[in-house]
């Protein structure tokens, strides 16, 4: 069994940075590859770890589990948020980050909100709006 | 109940977090008892990773897997969606996980270590069974707080009206069945049943253990076939797939019957936690 310490760190490392800063900035998609990194880093470290009989592969291992759990946070975090703005505002906003527009789109769909009921709630407009479709639905079947 | 957690950069679905803290109880519990059970104590941690790893691809593998008949049937219009909006078909096609994936998954992960280390498996099995309805009970009360796999309509007793969830579109429009509660709560006494059963054996000397190896396994997984085929028809969430009248987990039990059987059988098995003394015997308890 070969010694990947140096590797599993360096990959886990990459891992934290890509599943946090560049999830942030650009999305899901770093963050699945953050993800990725981790769980090579942690293969990697675990495979070392039994080579030297624990001796090293710890830090890869750590950060192997930082890289996992933040790169699953920003993954799923991002594609949520991307779905909602979609269905909020009709737009083209996608789970692309800061960089991507989809982290301004949260403020400018509520600020679409507030600019056309004014202080309510979502859950004020949603209920407006499905009163709407009824009454819509009422009015075709008296026509 | 309560989907998300808004940290001011970003927000946290809270399913995540709560099934964590069900995991780390378990690795914790997993090390502090390997030694007792003839599993050293770091590999008892590397194959619950491994098998962590397994379980998170088997678990999307398998919600994939239950979407296919969907994209087949209207693949234009699936690659229009990919087209248009990846985020949208991503959310489509890998938005959700499948406990049986999961499971199955993680077997895999932990089978993998096993013989790539040169292990026997049974120690490592018979460990982790008490432990996944544990963490399986904590997963199910995120899936409460979240709002996925909701009950069907209901407004009797202990009915639940879960406030308006932007990521599920129903959920709100009626009372509902806390489905997820009561898993969870038959997931926890089967965690204790289990444990206690474990405790039992390894108290006793190895020639006087009444279980063997895997059937502890074999005994949750009957368990949790007969409650799940139960609780389907307390579900309400018509994402989960279904073929004819049966649910796909429904099908997934039916199938995870053979398994079950054979290991409760246990035929050609040495007593539970059983610890090799040569190699020759090393070799013929690995898998």
């Amino acid at each position: 069994m070969k010694n990947f310490s140096g590797l599993s760190l360096a990959l886990g490392i990459v891992g934290i940075v890509l599943s946090t800063v560049f999830g942030i900035l650009f999305g899901f998609i770093p963050a699945l590859i953050g993800l990725g990194c981790g769980v090579a880093a942690l293969v990697l470290a675990i495979n070392t770890k039994k080579a030297t009989n624990n001796e090293q592969g710890t830090g890869g291992f750590v950060c192997g589990i930082f890289a996992v759990v933040l790169g699953s946070i920003f993954f799923i975090g991002c594609l949520a948020c991307g779905s909602i703005i979609k269905d909020l505002t009709g737009g083209n906003y996608g789970a692309y980050g800061i960089v991507g527009g989809s982290c301004n789109a949260v403020d400018d769909a509520r600020d679409a909100v507030l600019d056309t009921y004014g202080d309510v709630s979502e859950e004020d407009v949603r209920a407006f709006n499905d009163a709407m479709k009824e009454l819509a639905d009422a009015f075709k079947d008296f026509e | 109940m309560l989907p998300t957690i808004d940290l001011g950069f970003v927000e946290i679905s809270l399913y995540g977090p709560i099934f964590m803290i069900g995991a780390v109880i378990a690795i914790i519990l997993i090390r502090r008892l390997a030694p007792s059970t003839g599993v050293d104590k770091w590999d008892a941690v590397y194959a619950v990773i491994y098998g962590l790893i397994g379980l998170l691809i088997g678990a999307k593998l398998l919600y994939l897997i239950t979407r296919l008949p969907a994209i087949v049937v209207r693949f234009d219009a699936f690659v229009e969606l990919i087209k248009k909006d990846f985020t949208a078909a991503i959310n489509f096609s890998l938005g959700g996980m499948v406990f049986y994936g999961g499971l199955i998954g993680f077997a895999l992960g932990v089978i993998r270590y096993c013989r790539h280390f040169r292990i026997p498996v049974w120690g490592p099995v018979d460990l982790y069974t008490p432990f996944l309805p544990l963490v399986h009970g904590f997963g199910r009360i995120g899936c409460f707080f979240a709002g996925c796999c909701y009950g069907i309509e209901y407004d009797g007793p202990l009915s639940v009206r879960f406030p308006y969830n932007k990521f599920v579109s129903k959920l709100d429009e009626v009372p509902r069945f806390p489905v997820q509660l009561l898993e969870a709560g038959l997931n926890f006494i089967c965690f204790a049943v289990l444990i206690t059963l474990m405790r039992k054996e390894l108290k006793r000397d190895g020639s006087e253990r009444k279980l063997k190896q895997g059937q502890l396994c074999g005994i949750y997984l009957t368990y949790y076939l007969v409650i799940r085929t139960a609780l389907e028809f307390l579900r309400g969430d018509e994402i989960r797939g279904k073929i004819g009248f049966l649910s796909t987990s429904q099908i997934i039990s039916i199938l995870l019957i053979i398994p079950a059987v054979i290991l409760l059988r246990a035929k050609n098995r040495e007593k539970v936690f059983y610890v090799p003394e040569t190699t020759s015997e090393l070799t013929k308890t690995q898998v």
